[in-house]
């Protein structure tokens, strides 16, 4: 395989996904588009949002952290299932598949393309989402809030966003994994529609035996019995442990998708 | 171009557009709250009033204040989390006016005020949350005795509350306006005005004259009718109440019956508060008469004043004598009538206690000015001090009366020389005691003789207030010849209003803060029509509104355990 094949298969996979991409990028970012929503439509919110401090920010930042990763672990889990599942089951389904069959690259190396970009693309929709509902959340603050200084709320934003980090990398692996399995899902089955549902019935089935860990992993440890406040150390601490399974999860999920893909049988 | 002539394209702009335009109306549309004019809601003979427009809109231009981004750097979570309580208290979304409509007679024939508060909400939903969370106390109190008595008027619904008999108030909701008083009367007079049925204040020539005369329109509004109040007064029924008739003769002795009207604004301008009192009155009698032609103050005790002064009040009195002349005949007249002790006895008694005539030794000394002043602490252990100067038109006469006062209290005198004027000392046997000197024919008196030394300090060629830039900067609002000035530095102003805000949930610093906040400025001088007098400060008398609102409703909330 040439380096002119990896750019133009990469190109390719790009161009086909690039404005689905940024739907769901817009779409993780939905906590925002409501608080946003709110403050323009609402006297009361926006009062609020103008009786803000430099200490307070800190604390709306905390809040919009916690906000944003409930968000993405929960409701964000099923819109990246939506997003995975059009990966080879609409190509299989209006049978485009078969033109890539016809050019001079192996069938492993064309779901290898779509999988690589695909998990690039909910990756960084996952863990950037977080970053971004936090420059915002500042950005507004700083712009509307007449006593937010970015002198005085730059340390706080700083310090909130680099814990936020941590919450980042929890989430993309996390998303990995449920990509992974979808993306599974989408090479098994032709008809996407089957294909979501699986994914569904797979992702309550993962919150049904591991919601809990997923909360206590990030959010619960920072906010039990903290009468509403948020403790940054506590946010997100990494453990190896269950990141090192998730990514070996999504190693199985993804070779597994190989397999089946190898094997299937396409008319 | 192909690609913007697509269906989705154009649907996508429209769905913009609509999205855009509908928080842009939003925007820009006046709520009902911001745009009151709650005059239209009283009855034309009503006797007075005081407005606040847009609650919510006064208390965002607390938060952009000058003095509230000074005490926000010292105060971040505590400021911010009571603005927002006082936000969620449910009382922001609306204009209040209280009125007195008037005096009526009850049922027993005793004469009663008519209070009436009348209440403006931005819509439905802040009623209904206003109607939860402070009128609660209504529903919740039907089992402590209190019945709510309910009936039809003009197609509203009017509640007259009583509690074990007797009765409480009444209230009534017509759309977003809410209608409390002491009386069922008062508010189905409102609600005649609000039908047209009764003509409102708005026709009322003294106040539309009141209104168009206030510089400002936001914030709050206050009018007061002068002659609705004389009228009220002159036909209160007297009979053989002696209280009544003594009252109505110093109201008149005061000239009180002489104004015409009395108007009030309190609005921001330029980051603070700017109050204003116009008191229309042409035609002055009595006492006040005798104020108003008082010439205006010089400001000359103010170039004693030292410049780093705290606060600095400063008044013309030149009329003091003849001000205390008719106040004693005043008072006189009324203490014949009753026959208890009189002035005349008040004073004979103390020339018998003191040898001084107060009268003719003091009252007759004083000259032209009077002013008090706070100073700054003068070393790092004390603390503030206050220092009272008056100018003198009998120096001698004056000192005579103190010694003689001395002499017969049985204190002690004692003097020392400062930079060459001599500062005597007046103490008890406790050791408390004034000290004071003449400074350039002007009386300087305090209770810390640092105080004294520093006015002194200053007549002879230290920085006085008055040529100070703070002060000439503040000065410069004076439109004329003043009656007063006040002047306040607002060093302090932090801890005072941290001290105002206190009692809440939050906890506000009230020691060590220190801003550089524009001093604060009044003053008040005479008109060919009345009186005006001026006032910039920092926040006016907005923080203890704000206070009010989230202490009294915040713990109604959380008492009630509603929300």
């Amino acid at each position: 395989m040439t380096k002119e094949i990896v750019k133009a298969m990469l190109w390719k996979e790009w161009r086909e996904t690039r404005w689905k991409w940024l739907a769901f990028a817009l779409a993780f970012h939905i906590p925002l588009f409501i608080a946003g929503l709110t403050v323009a439509l609402r006297a009361s919110a926006r009062f609020d949002l103008y009786a803000l401090s430099d200490s307070v920010a800190a604390q709306v930042l905390e809040v919009a952290l916690v906000a944003q990763s409930v968000f993405l672990i929960t409701a964000g889990l099923f819109l990246l299932a939506f997003f995975a599942v059009g990966s080879i089951g609409s190509e299989l389904d209006n049978r485009s598949m078969f033109f890539l069959f016809e050019r001079p690259v192996r069938r492993w190396q064309v779901l290898l393309f779509k999988y690589a970009v695909g998990a690039v693309q909910t990756t960084t929709c996952v863990g950037l989402s977080i970053l971004t509902t936090l420059a915002a959340t500042y950005l507004l603050m700083a712009a509307a809030a007449t006593n937010v200084t970015l002198a005085g709320s730059w340390g706080s934003f700083v310090l909130i966003i680099s814990n936020g980090v941590r919450g980042t990398v929890w989430t993309m692996v996390i998303a990995l994994m449920v990509y992974s399995a979808t993306f599974l899902f989408s090479v098994w089955f032709e008809k996407w529609w089957i294909a979501v549902i699986a994914g569904a019935v797979s992702l309550v089935g993962m919150f049904y035996y591991f919601g809990g860990n997923l909360f206590d992993w990030i959010i619960s440890a920072a906010t039990r019995n903290k009468s509403g406040d948020v403790n940054l150390d506590l946010y997100g601490r990494l453990d190896p442990v269950p990141i090192l399974v998730m990514l070996l999860v999504s190693a199985g999920l993804y070779f597994a998708s190989q397999y089946v893909f190898a094997w299937k049988e396409m008319k | 171009m192909e690609r913007l002539k697509r269906k989705s394209f154009i649907i996508a702009t429209a769905v913009v557009l609509l999205v855009v335009g509908f928080v842009a109306v939003q925007f820009a549309r006046p709520t009902k709250a911001q745009n009151p004019r709650l005059e239209r809601f009283l009855p034309t003979n009503a006797v007075g009033f005081v407005e606040v427009n847009d609650l919510r809109a006064q208390a965002l231009k607390v938060i952009e204040s000058e003095a509230w981004r000074e005490f926000t750097k010292e105060n971040s979570t505590a400021s911010s989390l009571f603005m927002i309580g006082a936000n969620h208290a449910g009382a922001l979304d609306a204009s209040y006016a209280v009125a007195l409509l008037g005096v009526e007679n009850t049922e027993d024939g005793k004469p009663e005020p008519q209070f009436v508060v009348v209440a403006q909400f931005d819509g439905w939903e802040a009623r209904r949350t206003f109607e939860n969370r402070v009128l609660r106390f209504v529903t919740e109190g039907q089992q402590k005795g209190v019945e709510t008595k309910t009936e039809e008027y003009g197609g509203v619904k009017l509640n007259t509350v009583t509690k074990e008999g007797r009765r409480g108030f009444a209230y009534a909701y017509a759309s977003e306006l809410l209608v409390v008083s002491n009386t069922a009367d008062a508010v189905k007079r409102v609600l005649d005005v609000r039908a047209g049925k009764l003509p409102s204040l708005e026709t009322n020539q003294t106040f539309a004259k009141a209104r168009a005369n206030s510089k400002a329109v936001d914030g709050m509004f206050g009018f007061l009718d002068g002659a609705a109040l004389t009228r009220i007064i002159d036909n209160a029924p007297a009979g053989a109440n002696e209280k009544v008739k003594a009252f109505q003769q110093l109201f008149h002795g005061v000239g009180a019956g002489s104004v015409q009207s009395v108007a009030f604004t309190s609005a921001f301008e330029d980051g603070r508060v700017v109050e204003r009192f116009s008191v229309v009155a042409p035609n002055r009698e009595g006492v006040l008469a005798t104020v108003a032609s008082n010439p205006p103050t010089q400001g000359g005790l103010l170039a004693l004043v030292p410049e780093d002064a705290v606060q600095a009040f400063d008044a013309s009195v030149a009329n003091a004598p003849q001000t205390f002349d008719q106040l004693v005949a005043l008072a006189s007249q009324l203490t014949e009538q009753s026959g208890k002790k009189g002035p005349a006895d008040v004073l004979a008694e103390f020339t018998e206690k003191t040898g001084v005539d107060f009268r003719g030794e003091i009252v007759g000394a004083i000259g032209t000015e009077f002013c008090a002043a706070q100073l700054t602490a003068g070393t790092a252990n004390d603390g503030p001090s206050g220092v009272l100067l008056l100018n003198l038109k009998d120096e001698s006469a004056f000192t005579h009366a103190l010694a003689k006062f001395a002499e017969r209290k049985g204190r002690t005198t004692t003097e020392r020389e400062y930079k060459g004027t001599t500062i005597r000392r007046i103490e008890d046997e406790e050791k408390h005691g004034l000290e004071y000197a003449f400074v350039g024919g002007n009386f300087v008196a305090s209770g810390k003789g640092a105080a004294v030394e520093r006015v002194i300090d200053t007549a002879q060629g230290g920085r006085s207030l008055k040529s100070g830039a703070a002060y000439q900067a503040a000065a410069a609002q004076l439109s004329g010849p003043a009656q007063f000035v006040y002047y306040n530095s607002n060093t302090d102003y932090l801890n005072r209003l941290g001290r105002t805000l206190q009692g809440g949930e939050q906890e506000f610093k009230t020691e060590g803060q220190r801003a550089s906040l524009r001093p604060s400025f009044a003053f008040g001088m005479t008109l060919p029509d009345g009186f005006y007098v001026e006032s910039r400060t920092p926040l006016g008398t907005f923080p203890r509104l704000l206070t009010a609102i989230t202490s009294k409703l915040g713990n109604e909330k959380k008492d009630g355990g509603a929300e």
